[in-house]
């Protein structure tokens, strides 16, 4: 144990640099290999991928080591650790932005593991090309970790001759006390594995455009591992909002801070690749948009990590500023050169060969919804680098708010929502105006009974209306859809109609779980559309004392102080009374945390489906012992995470491998099999 | 040109239009201009009609606050103005003596900052340098 207490550092660092080396051999020796088409050397590189893997996941361990045994010579665990720091987050490594950088070498080494592994003995002519691509990645990576935010540095005193000896500060400063919150835990992974995710589509496109195999071989290819970034990604931005609604305490859980945005622009392109491919698998079209939309994405998602590591734009996270910034730039700029060149030089091969039809068609659907998605994402970056770009021309730093992003941002969401519902009643190539109306007919009727009922009911906000109204459209579209599917099934099969419905949804996995997103989409629309009702207040009470805000009593029933090795708080309990019922307890506290010496407020929350009581505990006042409240009500935000729930069920649909009859037919055997030995 | 592509185009010319609009009006409602203590001072009568970030840190020991208002003085390369904050959410929790601060608002003719949110980093740990750690 001793030994590696000394030493648990310079072998991760060590880790690091042979894992370098291998990502350059496996990038020369893929290369080498397919252009000599010797399979030999093929393997070599892909055996370099597995020990750029293991190589990476040893140096993570190596981190995390350092962090569970406190050790503080390292710089790394001596800044975002202390010795009474919980477990649970010393084994977080991404707190800081070293550890960050680590995590994203090893995601992208796990991923490029995990594309080489699967295909090690199929499509020669893309994989040497996709393992090229991710590498330099890597090798861009890796060289960030050693070189720009080594995790494992150690802290060293230095003497007036020059010599140094290790320093061991007493204790470290501490995690950020915003960061010690389980979202934070889980939140930065998920949404990395997103970021990171997207390498793999991109690395395909990168290989179909070098090898010239331009048809649809690695949009099917790469459908499965889009999704699965895709889902992260969403996850990780909602997750995100999450963390931001129950830990900044500001009643919100978006914004359009600069880093939020750097997560939404990679998930505006990809979620508008997502819907692209699916006219270049249909109809042959779209080629070019589709390789350059997935450079677009991977480079969003390079921007993202530059814009939050990189400080370059001022934001809540507010990360230290560091040297990656001038290295993760240039670096950007040479894959985006790098990849529009390639993309210009194959042009003539990309031309389209199918045409649109009709304006009236599934493909135009698509064309409009990926044309909204772009400009919500070109909206989001402008706003998000004018400050810089404003400063760098004029001089004089301007920066774009969220009445920017909001008044851009809504109609776009209103209009996508639209597009949502409709898309799907349009048909491939043409849809003609008789079957359009008797597709739209009943929609459109539950929309505007419904939209009535809304108006008369709940709100007069035009924006609130649509959105509302909209919602009960796409909603009515999507249980047509399976009510027809399963209707159409339950005659042919005789089924019973549960059996029925699942065994559509089975069979036909992207068309049914796409309707699930869908429908997760007007869920989470539904929950953002609630902030159109949000209420605020601000009391002070003292013990004994209430208070009525909205349809909710707040009795006061103790004010009091704790004191643990993390932190001091002082709290107040709140009882909840509705309708002359006591229906929960709230402990709003105000803490001090004891190695940062920087203070937070724990948000109390009684959520319910229909809103939220946020209770936020601002300040005790000391004089006449009162508790300074700062009250939300909040209707409909549970909608937003459940919708994420569903969201991430449907994609898990969509990503389950597709029906076969073949697969089914084994079934049928193997049961045979089995009988025949009975 | 065949008729059904100008269909889409005339589409795609609306919704374009439509959204230029809106980024061009949302635009000229959310921008502000993000200027030091001392730079805003310089601005003179020209500063009283914008939306303004002021960056700068708190005066130590100036910070009034009882439950109904709250105000302070925030300075920056030798230049100091009063700020009166009327916004409505909480104040954020790094926000205290000597912290940095940038402040949402406007600036009025009286020399007062009146801001409506306030964004505040400390000088923390977190940022200090080792250095001072260093050789001790």
């Amino acid at each position: 144990m001793e030994f590696l207490d000394r030493y648990a550092g310079p072998i991760g660092n060590f880790a690091l640099i042979l894992a370098i080396v291998m990502a350059a051999f496996a990038v020369i020796t893929s290369v080498w290999g397919i252009r000599q088409k010797r399979g030999d050397l093929i393997r070599v590189a892909q055996r370099s991928v597995y020990t750029v893997f293991v190589s990476v996941v040893f140096a993570s361990f190596c981190l995390i080591y350092l962090l569970v045994t406190s050790n503080m010579n390292i710089e790394y665990v001596a800044s975002y650790t202390n010795h009474d720091l919980p477990y649970f987050f010393k084994f977080t490594f991404w707190a800081g932005q070293a550890g960050s950088l680590l995590l994203w070498s090893l995601l992208l080494a796990g991923y490029s593991f995990a594309v080489t592994y699967r295909y090690r003995n199929t499509h020669g002519e893309l994989i040497p090309y996709v393992i090229m691509t991710t590498m330099i990645s890597q090798i861009f990576f890796l060289s960030l970790n050693l070189w720009s935010a080594n995790p494992f540095s150690e802290l060293v005193t230095v003497h007036g001759d020059g010599s140094t000896t290790p320093f061991f500060p007493v204790d470290g400063r501490g995690l950020n006390p915003l960061l010690q919150h389980p979202a934070m835990i889980i939140h930065p992974p998920t949404l990395f594995f997103g970021y990171v995710g997207f390498v793999i589509p991109f690395a395909f496109a990168i290989a179909a455009l070098l090898s010239g195999q331009l048809d649809d071989q690695w949009i099917k290819l790469s459908r499965r591992w889009t999704l699965f970034a895709w889902l992260f990604q969403s996850a990780g931005i909602m997750m995100g909002g999450w963390w931001a609604y129950e830990e900044l305490g500001w009643g919100g859980y978006w914004a359009w801070d600069p880093v939020e945005n750097a997560s939404l622009m990679p998930w505006l392109t990809g979620t508008a690749f997502l819907h692209s491919v699916m006219i270049q698998e249909k109809k042959n079209m779209f080629k070019v948009w589709n390789v350059t939309l997935i450079i677009a994405t991977y480079l969003l998602c390079l921007f993202g990590t530059f814009l939050t590591r990189s400080g370059v734009v001022s934001s809540v996270h507010a990360f230290a500023e560091g040297s990656i910034g001038i290295f993760f730039m240039t670096f950007i700029i040479i894959t985006l050169a790098f990849s529009v060149a390639l993309v210009i030089y194959r042009l003539p091969q990309l031309k389209s060969e199918g045409k649109l039809d009709s304006a009236l068609s599934r493909e135009s659907s698509f064309l409009f919804n990926n044309l909204v998605l772009l400009i919500s994402c070109f909206a989001v970056l402008w706003g998000t680098i004018f400050p810089v770009i404003s400063e760098a021309v004029t001089g004089e730093k301007i920066v774009v708010g969220a009445p920017f992003f909001n008044k851009v941002n809504v109609p776009i969401a209103l209009f996508l929502l639209f597009l949502t519902g409709a898309g799907p009643l349009f048909a491939w190539r043409k849809t003609s105006l008789a079957s359009l109306r008797k597709a739209f007919l009943y929609p459109s009727l539950i929309a505007l009974a419904g939209g009535i009922i809304v108006f008369i009911f709940l709100t007069q906000h035009l924006y609130g209306l649509i959105s509302f109204t909209l919602s009960i459209f796409v909603t009515a579209v999507i249980v047509i859809e399976f009510v027809k599917g399963t209707a159409a099934r339950m005659h042919s099969t005789k089924e019973n109609f549960l059996i029925a419905l699942k065994n559509l949804t089975w069979k036909n996995k992207p068309r049914y779980g796409g309707y699930i997103v869908h429908f997760a989409m007007v869920i989470i629309f539904v929950g953002i559309t609630g902030v159109i009702f949000n209420f605020e207040t601000k009391t002070e009470l003292g013990e004994g004392q209430s208070f009525q805000v909205k349809d909710y009593t707040l009795k006061c029933d103790k004010i009091g102080f704790e004191s643990n090795a993390n932190y001091e708080s002082s709290f107040s309990v709140l009882g909840v009374y509705k309708d002359g019922r006591k229906v929960h307890e709230l402990k709003p506290e105000y803490r001090m945390y004891k190695a940062s010496q920087q203070p937070t407020t724990e948000v109390a929350l009684y959520k319910t489906i229909q809103e939220d009581l946020y209770v936020v505990f601002t300040g005790l006042d000391q004089t006449e012992r009162k508790a300074v409240l700062q009250i939300y009500v909040n209707p409909l935000v549970s909608w937003i995470w459940f919708g994420t729930e569903i969201l991430v069920f449907g994609t898990i649909i969509c990503l389950l491998p597709a029906y076969t009859e073949d697969r089914k037919e084994v079934k049928v055997r193997r049961k045979e099999n089995i009988g025949e030995k009975i | 040109m065949e008729k059904k592509n100008i269909k889409i185009i005339i589409g795609v010319t609306l919704v374009v239009s439509v959204l230029a609009f809106l980024s061009v009006s949302g635009f000229n409602e959310g921008k502000s201009y993000y200027k030091f203590v001392d730079e805003l001072v310089a601005m003179g009568p020209d500063a009283y009609k914008k939306n303004l970030k002021v960056h700068g840190n708190v005066v130590s020991g100036s910070i009034k606050k009882d439950e109904h208002k709250l105000e302070f003085l925030l300075t920056r390369n030798g230049a100091t103005i009063p700020v009166k904050y009327v916004g409505k959410a909480p104040v954020p929790d790094t926000f205290k003596d000597e912290c940095e601060a940038v402040i949402d608002g406007r600036f009025k003719e009286d020399g007062t900052f009146e801001g409506t949110q306030i964004q505040a980093k400390c000088a923390s740990k977190y940022e200090v340098d080792y250095k001072d750690l260093k050789g001790s």
